[in-house]
């Protein structure tokens, strides 16, 4: 099995984190993450005014994603910011789920790559 | 040999074994563990579970390797283990465990 590189897992984070947009944005209150996310210098006071601007749950949400999706440790820095609330730990389940799903997916795809 | 412990499972078994696991999504280590967290034996956690499932977000992290590795520290056999994985129904992981 191939190994996979810093650099492709930054890829299948930044993915993963498309392809539950629609999943997060449903569960998530971007409000209660900034300051832990603002803590672990992944987004900054501006980006956390950005954010709270927007006039919609829904907005701020999808904004913040954004940013975290631009950033290799956005999405570890996400999951640590729900287990330190421990009441949404389901959305744990569905993205490291998720991550593994895209994993298997770029293995496969390596894995094609280097018997042709 | 059934009464081998996991812990001693020799490294290219584990190895195969938490390939297979880690790529399978229905019949995969998730499973494995619900089912063996409804085993009073060797009791396995949602924290455990959760644990495990973060060892994906590293690059060479695997969840499957996590929950055996708990289920050797808590004394479980390789036969204890091949039933688990006959409950699972992954016949390719059963497999990885049968001697050549």
């Amino acid at each position: 099995v191939p190994q996979l590189t810093e650099d492709e897992m930054a890829e299948i984070k930044k993915d993963v984190l498309t392809r539950l947009r629609h999943y997060l944005c449903d569960k998530i209150r971007a409000e209660r993450h900034l300051d832990f996310l603002r803590s672990r210098r992944i987004l900054t006071r501006d980006d956390a005014e950005e954010i709270s601007c927007r006039t919609t749950q829904t907005k701020r949400t999808a904004m913040m994603l954004d940013m975290l999706a631009e950033n290799p440790r956005g999405l570890d820095a996400l999951t640590d910011s729900i287990r330190e609330m421990r009441s949404q730990n389901f959305i744990i389940t569905k993205i490291t789920d998720e991550v593994q799903k895209a994993k298997n997916e770029k293995i496969e795809t390596l894995k094609a790559a280097a018997s042709s | 040999e059934r009464s081998v412990k996991v812990s001693l499972l020799k490294e290219p078994v584990v190895r195969r074994l938490c390939e297979v696991l880690d790529q399978s999504s229905n019949k995969g280590w998730r499973k494995l563990g619900e089912i063996v967290g409804n085993d009073r034996r060797f009791k396995v956690s949602p924290d455990d579970m959760e644990m495990c499932s973060l060892k994906v977000l590293q690059p060479e992290g695997s969840p499957s390797r996590t929950l055996l590795k708990l289920m050797g520290e808590r004394g479980c056999t390789t036969g204890h283990l091949m039933d688990y994985l006959q409950t699972v129904g992954n016949a390719e992981a059963l497999q990885c465990l049968k001697p050549p």
